[in-house]
């Protein structure tokens, strides 16, 4: 059933569930959405499975026309929502019903949103996950990004019968600074003990957003004596691995799906 | 018995939900069967919490479920399942044939690469295609299969600055690795061939033609062949 039509797509607007697992062993990475609990709790709110597919939007939000009546919620980054240019809030299930328009603005603090819809952005599943993987081109809206003029279905469900409403104790907050809990990897010991591997965890840096989709690049204060012995022999590298490459010890990569906002 | 292949298996944290477990530290395919063995058989009988099994050259990652197992109960699992494996079924490696279009657009390094070496683009496509490669991890992208060994004849840095765009099936040399790029994508690799055979492809049953522990022989076609074949797995 068809439930949105694309009016604008916003900056980067994907479909996302849980991820893709089982085919990192194929060079797939999981995707998904980033802020897990932000994902499920979207879910939740609108009755659906936790593991359903939801749009994951990111810094400015799309504007949607509403083909059906249907509840959805939004979560995550605080940005603000409309509904037919009126408020509407966060973290909460919204009735919507068909010529609506929703529209998502500028995020004022964190940086992804998610919205649900009853039944479930439906889109194919490629190997056992709606997510869309961009440089893959493959799951999600046609393996990419929304664009204008999309049409979106959901899967088959009933509107709930109360509205639902996450109570605010539970709502994240998204500061500009976050502190990213770290334990040594598996390389910790290609480090000089005193001085590496203690800078590495201790430094600071402001992200680049260039990698939207393998990880955040960012530069950070300079780890001395770093990296002594260069490896082409690469383990995998977990999400949330902070790696350090060896042109340049000052910059370094947090992989995606780092759960900074998960508690 | 194999110069890196370590006499018991190091473990490493890789994360709160993470086991890294190493086999030895070299490119050798004696490490790299022990990897590829482990992984089979962890799929055969998974220890409980087990998510994804991750292989690569010489190691091992583990995605384990923190509230079914702990980081140190795998490990005991695992040497247990490694003192199991002469009773575990290992299939043999499949062998794979890759027909590879070398040199002229397919392979717009192959010249350059055959000059840096002394050698004539005939002496680079013998060299290349004589072997029987092992995978020995596929990553990067989907599909992507690191082979070794390159001749070492043949070992040739990266470019310096990567090409934006490689197209899908370039079969590229980097230092003593050769591998096919299955989709468009970034790349600094000294691209040699192309070959017509879709490495992935998410439509298929199974979308990846290689995986690791499989067996390559590229087989060179030419420009003809090329075409015919591509045509005919377009579908």
């Amino acid at each position: 059933m068809e439930i949105f039509r694309v009016l604008e797509p916003g900056i980067y607007t994907t479909v996302q569930d849980r991820g893709r697992y089982g085919y990192q062993q194929f060079g797939i990475p999981i995707s998904g959405a980033m802020d897990q609990f932000a994902y499920r709790v979207a879910n939740l709110l609108v009755g659906n499975p936790e593991d359903a597919a939801v749009l994951e939007i990111t810094v400015f939000g799309p504007r949607l026309e509403v083909l059906a009546e249907a509840d959805i919620a939004v979560t995550g980054a605080e940005m603000p929502i409309t509904i037919n240019d009126e408020a509407a809030e966060g973290w909460t299930s919204l009735r919507v019903r068909p010529g609506d328009v929703v529209a998502l603005k500028q995020v004022r603090s964190g940086c992804r949103a998610y919205l649900a819809v009853t039944g479930g952005i439906d889109v194919p599943v490629v190997m056992g996950s709606r997510s869309t993987y961009v440089g893959g081109k493959l799951g999600g809206y046609q393996g990419r990004p929304l664009a204008k003029g999309d049409l979106l279905a959901r899967g088959p469900a009933e509107p709930l019968k109360a509205p639902r409403k996450l109570p605010p104790n539970f709502i994240p907050r998204y500061p500009s600074e976050i502190l990213l809990r770290a334990i040594p990897g598996p390389q910790d010991d290609y480090f000089d003990e005193a001085s590496g591997s203690s800078s590495a965890r201790s430094s600071r840096s402001a992200p680049r957003p260039t990698a939207w989709d393998t990880g955040l690049r960012g530069r950070w204060s300079p780890i001395e004596r770093g990296c002594p012995k260069a490896s082409s022999r690469s383990p995998a590298s977990r999400e949330g691995s902070r790696s350090l490459p060896m042109a340049s010890p000052s910059s370094s990569c947090w992989s995606r799906r780092w759960g900074a906002t998960r508690r | 018995m194999s110069e890196g292949l370590y006499e018991r298996a190091r473990f490493r944290t890789a994360g709160d939900r993470g086991l890294l477990v190493e086999y030895g530290d070299a490119i050798d395919p004696v490490i790299n069967r022990k990897v590829r063995a482990m992984a089979i058989a962890l799929g055969k009988e998974p220890p409980e919490g087990v998510l994804e099994v991750i292989p690569t050259y010489r190691s091992l990652l583990i995605l384990y479920d923190p509230l079914l197992t702990t980081s140190s109960r795998l490990e005991k699992d695992l040497l247990a399942l490694e003192e199991r494996l002469p009773e575990i079924q290992i299939p043999p490696p499949e062998m794979v044939e890759i027909p590879v279009c070398y040199g002229g657009e397919y392979g717009p390094d192959l010249e350059s690469v055959a000059q840096s070496h002394g050698l004539s683009s005939e002496e680079v496509i013998r060299i290349h295609s004589e072997p029987t490669y092992q995978v020995y991890m596929i990553g990067f992208t989907p599909g992507f299969p690191f082979l070794g060994r390159l001749p070492e004849v043949l070992h040739t840095p990266r470019h310096k600055t990567p090409r934006t765009r490689v197209p899908a099936g370039s079969v590229g040399i980097a230092n003593d690795q050769t591998g096919i790029y299955p989709i468009e994508s970034p790349g600094g690799w000294q691209l040699i061939g192309r070959t017509p055979l879709k490495i992935f492809d998410p439509q298929r049953p199974n979308p990846f033609l290689l995986k690791a522990g499989d067996l390559v022989k590229f087989k060179p076609i030419t420009p003809d062949e090329y075409r015919r074949l591509a045509e005919g797995d377009g579908d």
